[in-house]
């Protein structure tokens, strides 16, 4: 299961920039995958968020989380090997209880796992958590709706 | 005494569906007979998998599919029902 690590995010994502917040796959097993992000400070939303003082918009936080929740379903189901990515996509459909604890900063390097927590029907429950240099940034669940493309 | 015991899985199921799917009434206004989806208590088939959850936690049954979901998932009648079977299976 390991060698989606190896794989390129667009072979795994359906998205394309400039909406992809996924750099990488670290590390993918079962129903635990952990990715990496690094939001690059000459970002054109940095200007804004805020003037002087850029931090990594929570929405964005969310977003990478969201990804990285979609490519532990599709390992979690085993759809990936079947389909390389190209039959089944995850649709995020709720967001739960999602706590950030400390401010990121540009070009810091955002480690997201999210771990499969249950799958019934088309929905799949995932916990994932956010962590800069070993720290909890950004943590909750999140509900994803399984949609054949 | 096993009515007593019946009463209190009752509101227990109750309570569940209020806290854990952050219903907006209260445990006494849902009647037994109540829809859960179809408009009933207007939950939606999200709300579903959070029930799966939440029942697996609070009761330790699991509903393993979709199809015994359907026929679980209808009311507070069908959820006390299917725990008790389940409860009285695992003795």
């Amino acid at each position: 299961m390991d060698n989606l690590a190896k794989r390129d995010i667009a072979d795994v994502l359906p998205h394309r920039p400039p909406f992809v917040f996924v750099d990488k796959i670290v590390h993918a097993e079962g129903k635990v995958v952990t990715t990496s992000k690094i939001f690059a400070k000459d970002e054109e939303y940095f200007k804004g968020h805020f003037p002087g003082n850029p931090i990594v918009p929570g929405v964005l936080l969310i977003e990478s989380m969201a990804q990285t929740a979609g490519i532990a379903a599709l390992n979690a189901i085993g759809e990936f090997e079947k389909s390389k990515g190209e039959a089944a996509m995850f649709y995020l459909s709720r967001v739960v209880d999602v706590k950030f604890k400390v401010p990121v900063l540009p070009d810091e390097e955002v480690m997201a796992t999210a771990e499969v927590i249950m799958s019934f029907g088309n929905l799949v429950k995932v916990f994932v958590k956010s962590k800069v240099a070993g720290k909890i940034v950004a943590e909750g669940e999140m509900i994803l709706s399984k949609v054949i493309r | 005494m096993e009515k007593d015991v019946e009463k209190e899985l009752y509101n227990q199921v109750k309570m569940m569906l209020v806290k854990d799917l952050r219903l907006k009434i209260a445990p006494e206004d849902i009647k037994n007979t109540d829809l859960i989806f179809d408009g009933g208590l207007g939950l939606d088939s999200i709300d579903a998998l959070e029930l799966v959850v939440a029942m697996e936690k609070r009761f330790k049954v699991r509903i393993p599919d979709a199809t015994v979901g359907a026929k679980v998932l209808v009311s507070v009648d069908s959820i006390v029902r299917f725990i008790k079977e389940k409860q009285q299976k695992n003795g």
